[in-house]
C-alpha cells in the first residue's frame, strides 16, 4: 500500500496539484464550503429523528426534501476529498487522524445502512411521531456523533505535528496504525 | 460621512496602520495571546469548535434559505422555517466568533497582515447585518422591504463590496471567483422569468438520483468553462493590465463572457433543483445573498491559511 502511495506521490498530476496555488486553495475552500451543506443538513435530519426539531413534521417529509441536498454535498465532499488526497497521498496515508477519519466515515456508512434496511422498514408506523422509537433515535445519535467526529478528525489532520511517525517509537501501536516507514520519520 | 467611514473601515491602509495596527500589536503581546501560543492544544481545539459551529450555521442557513429559493422543506412556510432556524443561527454565529477570536489570538500579527482575514471580517460584518436585518425582515414580511431591511441592505452591501474592491484584485483569480458566484446566483433567482415552468417540470421528473448529479455536472462544467474563459485571455494580457483597467476590466470580452456563462450555469442549476412553487423575487434575492455572504466568510476564512 505504501508503495502505491509513493508511486501516486510522484505522479506529475499529483505534484502539479499540490504545487498549484489556485487549484489547491480552491479545492480546500470547496471542501470546507460543502461541509456546511453536508454536515449542516444531515445534522438537521438527525435532530428531527431524535425528536428535537420539527417535531410536528413527518420524518419522511424532512428526508424527502433535505436528503437530496445532503447527497449533493456528500458527492462534492468525496470528489474534493479524493483530489486533496491525490495531491498529498503519502502525507495523508501516514496521518493518524486521516486514518481515524476514514474509519469513522466507514462506521457512519454502516450506520446509514442499518437505518435504511432495518429501522426504516416500519417507518410508516412512526413517521408522524414527535419522538420516533428508541432504535431510530439511537441510530440518529450515532449518526450525529460520527459526523461531528469526522469534522473533528478532519480538522486535526492539519495538526499532524502532534502525533506523527517521527514522534512514535518504532513498534508502538500508533506507529503500526499509521504504517510508518521502517527508517522512521518522513 | 458614513460612506467615508465605511470606506476607511473597509480597507484604507493609512486608517489601519495608524488606528488598528497598534491595537493588534498590543493584543499580540498581551497575556491572552501568550497563553494561546504556549498551550499546544488550544488552537486545534478552537479549530474543531470553529468547524462544527460552521457546519451548524450552514445547516440552519441552508434549510431556511433553500426553502425560499428551491428545494427546502415545503411542510413549513419560509417565515416559520426561518423562525425555527434562528436560534441555531445565533448560537452557531456566537460560537464561530468566540472560537475565531481564540484562533486569531495564536497568530495576531499574521492575520493583521492577511487580506483574506480582512475580507472575512468585512464579510462577517455584512453577513451579520444582512441576515438579522434585511433577510429576517423580508422573509417575515413575505417579500416586502421595510425601512430597516433597506438600511441593512445598504450598510451590508457597502461594507462587503468596498472591502472587495479594496482587498482583492484580478490576480489570484479572487475577482473571477466572486463574479462567477454572483452571476450564478443572478441566473438562479431570475430563471423563473426566462424559463417556462411546464418544460422545466418535465426535466425535474427524472429520478432524483439521475437528475441531480446530471445537473450538478453541467453546472460544474459551465463554471469551469467560465473560469477558463476569463483566464485564457488573462494569460495573454499582462497580469497587471486588468488591474490597471479599473472598472473597464468588467467590460473586457473575456470577463463579460465569463459572467454570461455563470448566469447560464445559474439557470441550469435552477432547472435541476429549483422549487415548484416560486417565492417573490425579493425573497429569493435576500436568501441567495445571505448564502453568498456566509459562503464568502467561509471561503475567505480558508484562504487565510494560504496567504
Amino acid at each position: 500500500m505504501r508503495d502505491l502511495m509513493l508511486w501516486l506521490d510522484g505522479q506529475q498530476l499529483s505534484i502539479a496539484l499540490r504545487e498549484s496555488f489556485l487549484v489547491w486553495s480552491a479545492l480546500e475552500a470547496s471542501h470546507i464550503m460543502t461541509l456546511m451543506l453536508f454536515v449542516g443538513t444531515i445534522v438537521m435530519v438527525d435532530l428531527r429523528i431524535l425528536g428535537v426539531l420539527f417535531t410536528g413534521t413527518p420524518v419522511s417529509a424532512i428526508e424527502k426534501r433535505v436528503l437530496p441536498m445532503t447527497m449533493i454535498g456528500f458527492a462534492v465532499l468525496i470528489i474534493t476529498g479524493v483530489l486533496l488526497f491525490y495531491a498529498k497521498p503519502l502525507t495523508y496515508y501516514n496521518n493518524m487522524y486521516f486514518r481515524l477519519k476514514l474509519i469513522v466515515i466507514g462506521l457512519a456508512m454502516i450506520n446509514i445502512m442499518v437505518f435504511h434496511f432495518r429501522v426504516q422498514r416500519n417507518q410508516d408506523a412512526w413517521d408522524n411521531a414527535a419522538k420516533p422509537p428508541a432504535s431510530a433515535r439511537v441510530i440518529a445519535g450515532l449518526s450525529l456523533s460520527s459526523w461531528l467526529l469526522v469534522v473533528i478528525f478532519g480538522r486535526l489532520i492539519a495538526y499532524g505535528d502532534w502525533f506523527h511517525c517521527a514522534t512514535f517509537e518504532e513498534g508502538d501501536l500508533l506507529y503500526m496504525f499509521s504504517d510508518c516507514p521502517q527508517l522512521g520519520g518522513h | 460621512m458614513l460612506f467615508e467611514f465605511l470606506y476607511n473601515f473597509a480597507g484604507s491602509a493609512d486608517f489601519y496602520s495608524s488606528n488598528v495596527e497598534p491595537l493588534f500589536r498590543a493584543v499580540d503581546q498581551g497575556p491572552a495571546a501568550s497563553f494561546v501560543k504556549e498551550a499546544w492544544y488550544f488552537t486545534p481545539f478552537a479549530g474543531c469548535v470553529h468547524l462544527i459551529a460552521l457546519s451548524f450555521l450552514g445547516g440552519a442557513l441552508l434549510l431556511a434559505d433553500m426553502r425560499v429559493v428551491g428545494p427546502g422543506i415545503t411542510a413549513k412556510t419560509p417565515a416559520e422555517l426561518n423562525r425555527k432556524m434562528t436560534p441555531f443561527l445565533i448560537v452557531s454565529a456566537i460560537a464561530l466568533v468566540i472560537s475565531g477570536v481564540l484562533l486569531g489570538l495564536g497568530e495576531v500579527m499574521r492575520i493583521y497582515n492577511s487580506p483574506p482575514f480582512w475580507l472575512k471580517m468585512a464579510g462577517l460584518a455584512s453577513a451579520l447585518i444582512f441576515t438579522f436585518t434585511t433577510r429576517d425582515s423580508v422573509i417575515r414580511n413575505n417579500g416586502k422591504f421595510t425601512p430597516i431591511a433597506l438600511v441593512g441592505l445598504v450598510a451590508s452591501m457597502l461594507i462587503f463590496w468596498l472591502s472587495w474592491i479594496e482587498l482583492t484584485d484580478w490576480r489570484f483569480a479572487a475577482r473571477q471567483a466572486y463574479l462567477i458566484l454572483i452571476f450564478l446566483l443572478v441566473g438562479f433567482i431570475t430563471a423563473p422569468m426566462f424559463l417556462k415552468t411546464i418544460r422545466v417540470e418535465r426535466l425535474r421528473q427524472l429520478p432524483v438520483y439521475l437528475s441531480l448529479p446530471g445537473f450538478l455536472t453541467v453546472v460544474v462544467l459551465l463554471i469551469a468553462g467560465a473560469f477558463l474563459l476569463a483566464r485564457i485571455d488573462y494569460q495573454y494580457l499582462h497580469e497587471l493590465d486588468l488591474n490597471a483597467m479599473g472598472l473597464l476590466a468588467f467590460v473586457h470580452p473575456s470577463i463579460l463572457a465569463m459572467m454570461l456563462v455563470s448566469f447560464i450555469a445559474g439557470m441550469v442549476s435552477w432547472i435541476g433543483i429549483g422549487a415548484a412553487e416560486t417565492q417573490p423575487l425579493s425573497m429569493r434575492f435576500v436568501s441567495l445573498m445571505s448564502m453568498f455572504l456566509w459562503f464568502s466568510v467561509a471561503i475567505s476564512g480558508r484562504w487565510i491559511a494560504f496567504w
